[in-house]
């Protein structure tokens, strides 16, 4: 045989009586219905004359009971004992919530504003509702009463977090790099010195080495040629290239900076140049034309981005561009829980004429920072990601690149979000380019 | 990677809210209904006689309050529903002819006129602090002194910081430039009067600063409720309140904050260290002057040695053991560079010393590691990315649930939090970290980027270091934000 509780009958007693007083006001009662954490419905205040709803709600917490007599009660009140988490949940809320309390016997109904009552704090140490029978009666008498509870509501009410889970990126590429390095004693002091005089017997020359108190630490075996020429390659050493990059000493860590520094200048020739004065590395603006295009592989497909254009005019000669934009990162590589990382930040470079440095760069780059967005850098730096990571892979003219090698670190997870559309449509001037998503794309066009 | 919820504040009665303006608009201030509670704040003003003039006004309006600014952001904007017993801090600001000085035209035109940065600024500096004097000495005292400038002061003698970008001041001067703010408050803290610098921009949306001075821009877009909020709260502080402070369990250890910054002496020559103290149970700071900084050959950045370490945090316990009447259970040291051996080794001794069980080193930095949403707002405030049991990334400025936005330009960039000694999961230090950029008494927005304790500890080594070595220092930190 199928059963329904006796309290459930109880507890469908006391709202019937709830629901009848709120609708002799003129008000709307809603039972909550389903699942609820307490809220057992809500009162839609209602201009009674013109039929008027203004959205304005008050939360009901009903409690029923059969009790003859009523907890502390006494000629005049009762009392109510809450639990805290109630108390909480109660008093954070958006809207006010009314304990509505029902002596079934009696027919008749008790009620209080709990974010008031409890705004006292000894009340609110002392956990207990104390109803005074006589003003606290809800009946229809009470009527303005409850508009002025539900009109009292301001905004600041903390909602809850959105619950949305999302994707995030971070900037940092893991690295690898070679295996073993090579120490050998040298005639030469200074970088300087090495690189003037490796400089002498081939052109190019490479850099993956840097010169520590007369002695060469580098990527490439130093008994052979050019290397053997500058320093004493019998005198060679070979090492695990752990033994600097797990190392604790902070010297040797630098050393070992250093060096993957000199590499990764290697690492993105031809197509990067590095600016000596903030250390970027951007693309060149193609001798032939006036605005370079890199295609990659985004986040959803393939596209393109102009990564050197011209922009602005001259005031002297309005038919010149004043300046070249080029797409530029900066780099730093850390290590995060005994791993090695590049950490990429997009930014820009500017030229004056595709090849030497702009007087304005400064002025300019703070410009475009004050209008990228989050979605902005994003793309940039998915850019940049792809290039390094697909960068100096082996084809038939060339090998891959041996001392470095760059891969994507998975995308992290957070189980809340922000939602973007909806807080677009609040801002002051949801035009403003600030929250354009498109702005990823600037200069994209998708190739199909 | 977790996300830390927006921490509580705690306001009269033991009230608490997330947002500093709902909650004293809700509650009232921390210290409503002590006896040390300001009820009536007597704010002094000096400027020329339209600053000082406009100013008075405006106090006036703030009785009367500002309507929120015309938005959909309401938690962002809230009104300023004015002040009077009732609404927002219960308690009167009031001024009168009595306590304020009007500079005559004359002598402004005469000090603007005074050639060179560093001259200008010195003359300023003397004039309004003599004016200061006056108002010390009258029977009747202001609690804080509005300090209204005029725009030809402003122009004299606030420095344009290249803004403008390679136009630069062909005058040649000895030294580099002076820093206005910081000396005018160094030069008035022995007298007592906690002073708060106002712009004309204040109670006129529409003076005209000149624009190269208009580096934030946040003083260009501010709407009146916003800037009451700000000053009044500032002043309230000043004057002796206490209008919020963290929530904290009952069952935590009592702990002394301690935030460390350095700061380079007038004559470039000496790094000097400042501390900046928070004790959550007052929501009160207090000051101390450090040792002068080594340089460690470990990272060639400025380092204590161990001695002036061990002095300097033993000098903290005392101030903490001074107003509390017992020693904290746990220490919490946040600097902005990493903690060197020596600079190790001196905590330590203090805190063993003093038998404290619990410490905390906290090396806290502004990251260039970034996290991306694919969205065009940047992650939340109270993104939490753990690399290690005691290193992580944590978003302090970014969107923001409460306000539904991102409350900020630029594209934010995290902290970066380095436990070197660790005696509280790394989560619980976030925790902190993130609750500690909310204790800034002269920002009402609560997503300040900096824990108050670095924040602060900067803003007194700005003003120490115009305050010679040897002339007693305010304990207080009214006297330097």
């Amino acid at each position: 045989m199928k059963k329904i509780g006796k309290s459930d009958v109880i507890g469908q007693q006391g709202m019937s009586i709830i629901e009848g007083i709120v609708l002799s006001m003129g008000f709307m009662f809603y039972p909550t219905g389903g699942v609820e954490a307490g809220i057992d419905g809500f009162v839609e205040l209602r201009d009674a004359e013109t039929g008027e709803v203004g959205n304005l709600l008050l939360q009901v917490q009903g409690k029923a009971t059969e009790r003859e007599r009523l907890q502390g009660e006494t000629e005049q009140a009762f009392e109510f004992p809450c639990v805290d988490a109630d108390i909480e949940y109660w008093t954070k809320g958006t809207a006010p919530v009314l304990l509505i309390v029902v002596a079934l016997k009696s027919r008749k109904a008790y009620w209080k504003s709990l974010k008031e009552w409890f705004a006292d704090p000894e009340r609110r140490k002392s956990r207990k509702v104390v109803f005074d029978k006589a003003k606290d009666e809800l009946t229809r008498e009470a009527k303005a009463a409850l508009i002025s509870v539900a009109t009292a509501v301001r905004p600041g009410a903390t909602g809850p977090t959105v619950k949305k889970s999302e994707q995030i990126l971070v900037n940092l590429l893991e690295i690898r790099f070679a295996p073993r390095l090579f120490w050998a004693p040298t005639s030469h002091g200074t970088d300087k010195s090495f690189g003037g005089a490796l400089g002498e017997i081939v052109k190019p020359s490479r850099g993956e080495w840097i010169v520590r108190s007369k002695s060469v630490l580098s990527f490439h075996p130093l008994d052979e040629f050019p290397w053997k020429k500058l320093c004493d390659w019998e005198a060679m050493e070979e090492f695990d290239t752990t033994e600097w990059a797990n190392s604790d000493d902070e010297d040797r860590q630098r050393d070992f900076v250093a060096l993957l520094n000199r590499a990764i200048g290697e690492f993105v020739r031809p197509e990067l140049y590095r600016d000596r004065d903030s250390g970027v590395f951007f693309f060149r603006k193609p001798n032939a034309r006036d605005s370079l295009n890199y295609a990659y592989r985004s986040l959803q497909n393939t596209t393109t981005r102009r990564v050197v254009g011209p922009y602005g005019k001259k005031k002297s000669d309005p038919k010149k561009f004043a300046y070249w934009r080029h797409s530029a990162f900066l780099y730093r590589f850390v290590r995060l829980a005994g791993k090695w990382y590049v950490e990429i930040t997009p930014t820009y470079h500017f030229t004056h004429n595709g090849q030497d440095a702009d007087g304005y760069a400064g002025e300019r780059l703070k410009k475009i920072k004050e209008i990228e967005n989050n979605a902005a850098v994003m793309g940039q730096f998915v850019m940049w990601r792809d290039f390094l990571t697909t960068h100096g892979a082996e084809d038939l003219l060339t090998k891959t690149y041996p001392f470095l090698s760059f891969s994507a670190v998975d995308p992290l997870e957070l189980d809340v979000g922000v939602p973007d559309d909806l807080w677009k449509s609040q801002e002051i001037d949801p035009s403003s380019p600030l929250f354009e998503y498109a702005l990823a794309g600037e200069t994209v066009e998708n190739v199909t | 990677m977790t996300h830390l919820t927006e921490p509580d504040l705690e306001f009269a009665h033991a009230f608490r809210h997330t947002d500093i303006r709902f909650g004293i608009m809700d509650y009232g201030p921390l210290d409503l209904g002590m006896e040390s509670a300001p009820k009536r704040i007597k704010l002094g003003v000096i400027g020329s006689a339209e600053t000082v003039e406009g100013t008075a006004r405006w106090i006036e309006k703030c009785t009367k309050g500002f309507a929120a600014k015309q938005s959909r952001q309401p938690n962002l904007f809230p009104p300023f529903p004015g002040v009077d017993f009732e609404t927002t801090f219960r308690c009167e600001f009031v001024t009168s002819d009595e306590i304020q000085r009007v500079l005559p035209t004359r002598e402004i035109a005469r000090l603007v006129a005074v050639a060179g940065q560093r001259e200008v600024t010195k003359q300023i500096v003397e004039t309004i602090t003599n004016e200061i004097a006056a108002l010390a000495e009258q029977t009747v005292k202001p609690d804080v002194v509005l300090i209204a400038l005029p725009v030809e002061i402003i122009e004299r003698t606030y420095n344009a910081r290249d803004a403008s970008g390679g136009e630069e001041d062909d005058e040649v001067e000895a030294g580099p430039a002076l820093d206005f703010r910081g000396m005018l408050k160094a030069s008035c803290m022995r007298l007592r009067l906690p002073i708060q610098l106002l712009w004309p921009t204040t109670y006129d949306p529409t003076a005209r600063i000149p624009r190269k001075l208009k580096e934030t821009s946040e003083r260009r877009t501010q709407d009146p409720a916003t800037i009451a909020w700000n000053l009044l709260t500032a002043t309230y502080y000043k004057a002796g309140g206490l209008p919020w402070r963290l929530a904290r369990d009952a069952r935590q250890l009592r702990t002394s904050f301690v935030g460390l910054s350095f700061y380079r002496s007038v004559d470039g020559e000496q790094v000097h260290t400042s501390t900046a103290q928070m004790f959550d149970e007052r929501g009160e700071g207090l000051i101390l002057r450090g040792g002068r900084m080594v340089e460690s050959e470990e990272d060639r950045r400025p380092h204590l040695t161990a001695i002036d370490a061990y002095e300097l945090l033993k000098g903290s316990l005392k101030v903490f053991r001074d107003q509390h009447g017992h020693w904290p259970a746990r220490v919490v040291l946040h600097k902005t560079s990493k903690f060197d051996r020596n600079e190790l080794d001196g905590f330590h001794t203090a805190i063993d010393e003093r038998d404290i069980d619990y410490a905390d080193f906290v090396w806290i930095q502004k990251s260039m590691t970034r996290l991306y949403r694919l969205g065009v707002y940047p992650p939340l405030r109270g993104t939490l990315l753990r690399f290690d049991k005691d290193q992580a990334l944590l978003y302090t400025r970014g969107s923001v649930d409460f306000f539904r936005t991102y409350p900020g330009m630029y594209v934010p960039r995290p902290l970066q939090l380095r436990c070197q000694v660790q005696g509280q999961p790394l989560q619980h230090v976030a925790e902190e970290t993130l609750a500690l950029t909310k204790m800034n008494w002269n920002n009402t927005q609560f997503d300040n980027g900096m824990p108050i304790t670095i924040a602060a500890a900067k803003h007194v080594g700005d003003v120490l270091k115009y305050v010679p070595e040897g002339q007693e220092i305010a304990a207080r930190y009214s006297f330097y934000m």
